[in-house]
């Protein structure tokens, strides 16, 4: 028989909420691009409904059918509804049903399983959506209420609770906040502590030679114009006039302003650019890859790709590509939008794309961006002079502001510099350097800019990366829409991740050099924004010491040890504090009085210094202690030499003590009327 | 007094947390990875807040708790005061005491400030006869976060008597000494005899026996026959004494059987009025007489802490004191039986044993 429940009613309702909290921040942290909203109702509402409805099916059997029949539907609504999802999504969503069933139901060991399960999929959300830092904190406070208050009612319905249960006082809960605040620190500590130990496998940072064999060192032509080393995938081989011809299928006409990207860079370098890190795999389906859909409403444009000779090692695609068919033996890598044929063709493949709206302003940078390592900085940068620049030109330190940024670096550059053919020259060892601060001409061409700007905006914490590949091409006279694009028009431009956005195209060459420049439609007007000021502080030079100093791990790994060697030391036991003389409560002494009155009454009187004790003990022998008397004379003593305080139940035990004496006096009297 | 400190240990939750942030932790070391070292950080958290923040002063706690008698099996409520010496207060605790709450649920401590007492009642059953002298009492607690469990040993110089558990007698074998009829007709205060019936008088009888108004009405002497009066004085031998040939070690059930079955009869017999001399033989025959309550509660205290002991033959002049009782119950505790020295007892003799019943 299941046992009651006497847990207090408030702890138990804290538990639940903070579990059902921990489930929806849980769940809350899934992209919705990968994992979207019919999915996740499919996976989570069938379980929360046998976990909340208890008496759906008392057979075990009857239950399973129903689950089935219930998930069964669920998955094909949402199959009817948005499509299939990613792999990684599906995997992750086995975990799903579970986790709703044990946070509604919530019986007995429910919330730890709950509890672990929602840590997995707070865990699956961040790899698979990069770490959103408000939400992790939020879950860690909140799974920690849960866990704790788990821990109280397994304690309470343990047990048997007192009949005067204490009231949670103040002290009580401001202990369970700072062990919450501890624990989130902790979380950062242990993290720290760990990225200490050098790990014993292969650095993947400088090119990832392991993963594919086109991945190796690209030099981008900083030295030259856009001409690469030899070897295979390289863009060098990208010559002639026909490279690419693009076309819609509809027959309307390609825009002058598509960027066709091939290629990518993330590793800076003051000469040189590096591919980076790749996730490579094979494509998503036989006849071609399917690329994470950015929006659900927009429409789908199909653009025809007609590649020729000299491109024949690349894939080219327009920005936010959904799918590409046509295409086998690829390896892409969907996260960074890499993909490459295998081997070289001239197949004819189609690439469907959507034209999103233009960035609004103060959108987000894209989470999944800290996977990737687009804020890497050169190890040789001479930050000062770039911060100075960065200064002049007043361009925002706040990251979220990217937008501003980015139109003020473009409006900087075209100030500062001028477009040219020709390679910067000037008193500095690194052509990048004399472009921005060589003191006769600052000149460069696409890739400069490019790299000056990916610079700068990394310098502010906008990850971003230089993208390749062709841009603007010739229209064709056949009044088929289509361009053709050659050699001629390989550009480089830079690219930022936004939220639900992908990598958005941010040009920074001046217009008039390469065609449409980056104009964000919703580009604030000029003076409705205030320019931010950058506060000068005193203190800011002390402020990025410590920051430095808290960042370093083993800072944090040193106080992990003093903290763990303190808790473990072993403590005095504390005095306890002065007490007041005791005073004996008048109401003891007037009752204790009463009492030897009546006794006296009785014919028992105490001798002058005869204590209690002994006169217990002289009323035993002669057989004539009550109980009631040993009672009370123990409480009196209580109160005057242990200390106690003399409350209603000892005053009741002496009023007891002396009815007893008063009867033990009228007793004697009857038997004295008895015998005469 | 308490032990000079806490035990602590991993809880079952805490273990697996701890495995998982084991090989999180591996996987973040061996690959290198972001997201496993998060996993890590986020598994091992709690194990370091609980293991820091945990309450390992318990030995720090003072209980008091006052001298208790008992009955084997049956349920008591004990008040205990409980003080904490620590520094900071003690929360969510669990408290009990291993020998008498076997089957109770243990008590939920309320928070304790440092130097409070409280008052905490918990329902309790001394399963075991027996006296001890120190009561131990266990201090568990799992807060905060249930990850480790520490665990503290406080003890009591405090008296736990458990009388035997009382055995129903069969009332002809507690009214064996109420029929002797040659007890002399007293004025006491006592409990009077049950009238039972009518007989002849007999000459030489004493003539306060004689029922008047129905002599009158028969013509004749008659006088009223009485039952339930006792003998002033009834003995009690309480045999410990293993026959000849056992071993100690065997016979306890027979023993507790015995053990309770003669606080039965002392109680019985004390409450209708006779006195007893009761002697207890083991190692040494210990000889006391129940007149009041005091010695009524020496005796059960001595029930409390017999033992069986090893045979041994009786001295000649130990059942003196029994010789000139008019009724005595034997109870062989030990099995011995057929013990010789109930045939030097002149008085009646009753067994009481468990054949018996």
């Amino acid at each position: 028989m299941r046992r009651a429940d006497n847990s207090p009613r408030t702890l138990r309702i804290i538990a639940s909420i903070s579990l059902f909290a921990a489930t929806v921040l849980a769940l809350s942290n899934l992209p919705a691009s990968e994992l979207p909203l019919p999915w996740l109702l499919a996976f989570t509402v069938p379980g929360a409904i046998l976990g909340s409805w208890s008496r759906l099916a008392r057979s075990p059997w009857r239950r399973a059918l129903i689950a089935v029949i219930l998930q069964a539907s669920a998955c094909y609504l949402a199959l009817d509804s948005v499509g299939p999802m990613t792999r990684p999504a599906a995997l992750a969503c086995t975990i799903l049903p579970p986790l709703a069933f044990a946070t509604t139901r919530n019986h007995d060991g429910d919330p730890s399983l709950a509890l672990f399960l929602s840590f997995c999929v707070m865990l699956v959300g961040v790899i698979l959506d990069g770490i959103d830092m408000a939400l992790l904190l939020t879950y860690g406070a909140v799974a920690f209420l849960s866990l704790h208050t788990a821990t109280l009612l397994q304690a309470h319905r343990s047990s048997n609770p007192q009949p005067k249960p204490t009231p949670v006082r103040t002290a009580d809960l401001m202990a369970t906040s700072m062990m919450m605040l501890s624990c989130m620190v902790a979380v950062f500590a242990v993290e720290r502590t760990l990225s200490c130990l050098p790990s014993p496998s292969r650095n993947q940072q400088a090119g990832d030679g392991g993963a594919s064999k086109n991945n190796g060192d690209r030099e981008v032509g900083l030295d030259d114009s856009f001409i690469l080393d030899g070897g295979n995938g390289m863009l060098s081989e990208l010559n002639g006039e026909q490279l690419v011809r693009a076309r819609h299928a509809d027959d309307s006409k390609v825009r002058a302003g598509m960027y066709l990207r091939c290629g990518f860079f993330t590793v800076p370098g003051m000469d040189r650019w590096q591919i980076g890190k790749l996730e490579l795999q094979d494509q998503s389906h036989e006849n071609g890859h399917e690329f994470p859909s950015r929006s659900q409403t927009r429409a789908t444009r199909q653009l025809s790709i007609e590649r020729f000779g000299g491109a024949a090692k690349f894939v080219f695609l327009p920005p936010n590509p959904v799918q590409v068919r046509g295409l086998s033996d690829l390896t892409v890598d969907p996260l960074r939008g890499w993909i490459r044929p295998k081997q070289p063709n001239i197949d004819h493949y189609v690439v469907s794309y959507q034209n999103l709206p233009a960035v609004r302003r103060g959108a987000r940078i894209d989470r999944m961006s800290t996977r990737m390592d687009l804020l890497q900085l050169p190890a040789d940068i001479d930050l000062g002079q770039f911060e100075q620049l960065l200064e002049e030109w007043e361009v925002p330190r706040n990251p979220q502001r990217a937008m501003e940024a980015m139109r003020t670096i473009a409006d900087g550059l075209a100030i500062t510099c001028r477009y040219s053919r020709s390679e910067p020259v000037g008193e500095y060892s690194h052509k990048i350097e004399n472009f921005l601060f060589s003191s006769t001409d600052r000149r460069g061409y696409c890739m400069h800019f490019a790299s000056a700007a990916a610079l700068m905006l990394r310098m502010r914490g906008i990850p971003c990366r230089i993208a390749v590949g062709l841009y603007g091409g010739k229209p064709e006279t056949n009044g088929s829409g289509a361009r053709m694009y050659g050699s001629q028009h390989a550009h480089a431009w830079v690219e930022v991740p936004f939220e639900g956005r992908g990598f958005v195209t941010y040009d920074p060459t001046p217009p008039e050099s390469r065609g449409v420049p980056f104009a964000p439609s919703n580009a604030p007007d000029a003076g409705s924004d205030p320019t931010i000021e950058i506060e000068r502080s005193v203190l800011e030079p002390a402020m990025r010491a410590i920051s430095k100093v808290v960042a370093t791990p083993w800072t944090w790994a040193i106080v992990l040890a003093i903290v763990l060697v303190l808790a473990m030391l072993p403590r005095r036991e504390p005095k306890p504090p002065a007490r007041a003389q005791a005073v004996v409560a008048p109401q003891a002494r007037r009752a204790l009085a009463k009492l030897l009155r009546a006794l006296a009454h009785a014919g028992h009187r105490r001798f002058p210094g005869q204590t209690l004790e002994l006169f217990a003990q002289d009323l035993e022998e002669r057989d004539r202690l009550a109980p009631e008397v040993r009672t009370a004379f123990h409480a009196y003593q209580e109160v005057r030499f242990g200390g106690r305080v003399f409350d209603q139940e000892r005053l009741t035990l002496m009023q007891q003590g002396v009815r007893a004496a008063i009867a033990m006096q009228s007793g004697g009297e009857h038997r004295q009327q008895k015998s005469t | 007094m308490a032990t000079p400190n806490s035990s602590i240990e991993l809880t079952p939750r805490g273990k697996v947390v701890l495995w998982l942030a084991s090989l999180a932790g591996g996987a973040a070391w061996i690959g290198g990875d972001d997201n496993a070292r998060l996993a890590a950080a986020m598994l091992a958290a709690p194990i370091l807040i609980d293991f820091v923040a945990k309450q390992r002063r318990l030995h720090f706690t003072q209980v008091r708790v006052a001298p208790r008698r008992t009955i084997a099996g049956a349920v008591f409520y004990q008040t205990v005061e409980v003080e904490h010496r620590g520094r900071r207060p003690l929360r969510s605790c669990i408290f009990y005491e291993p020998r008498s709450m076997r089957g109770e649920a243990p008590s939920m401590l309320p928070t304790l400030q440092p130097f409070e007492p409280q008052q905490i009642e918990l329902r309790q059953r001394s399963l075991v006869r027996s006296h001890v002298i120190e009561r131990v009492f266990i201090l568990e607690s799992q807060w905060p976060l249930g990850m480790f469990a520490t665990r503290s040993v406080v003890s009591s110089q405090c008296d736990l008597i458990t009388e035997p558990m009382r055995v129903p007698v069969r009332a002809d074998l507690l009214d064996a000494a109420a029929d002797a009829e040659t007890a002399p007709v007293d004025r006491s205060i006592l409990p009077g005899p049950e009238f039972q019936s009518l007989r002849e008088y007999l000459p030489e009888e004493d003539a306060r026996g004689v029922h008047a108004l129905r002599s009158a009405a028969l013509g004749t002497l008659v006088r009223r026959v009485t039952r339930g009066r006792l003998p002033r004085t009834i003995g009690v031998v309480l045999d410990l004494r293993r026959p000849p040939g056992h071993t100690r070690g065997r016979g306890m059930r027979r023993c507790e059987w015995s053990l309770g079955a003669c606080a039965t009869l002392v109680e019985e017999l004390h409450r209708r009025g006779s006195n007893m001399r009761v002697l207890v033989i083991d190692n040494e025959a210990e000889q006391i007489e129940v007149q009041g309550p005091a010695q009524l509660t020496d005796l059960l205290t001595m029930l409390s802490e017999a033992t069986l002991s090893a045979h041994r033959n009786l001295g000649p002049d130990q059942l003196d004191d029994l010789e000139e009782l008019v009724h005595c119950y034997w109870i062989p505790a030990g099995g011995y039986t057929k013990a010789p020295e109930t045939r030097h007892l002149t008085g009646d003799v009753t067994m009481i044993s468990e054949e018996v019943e």
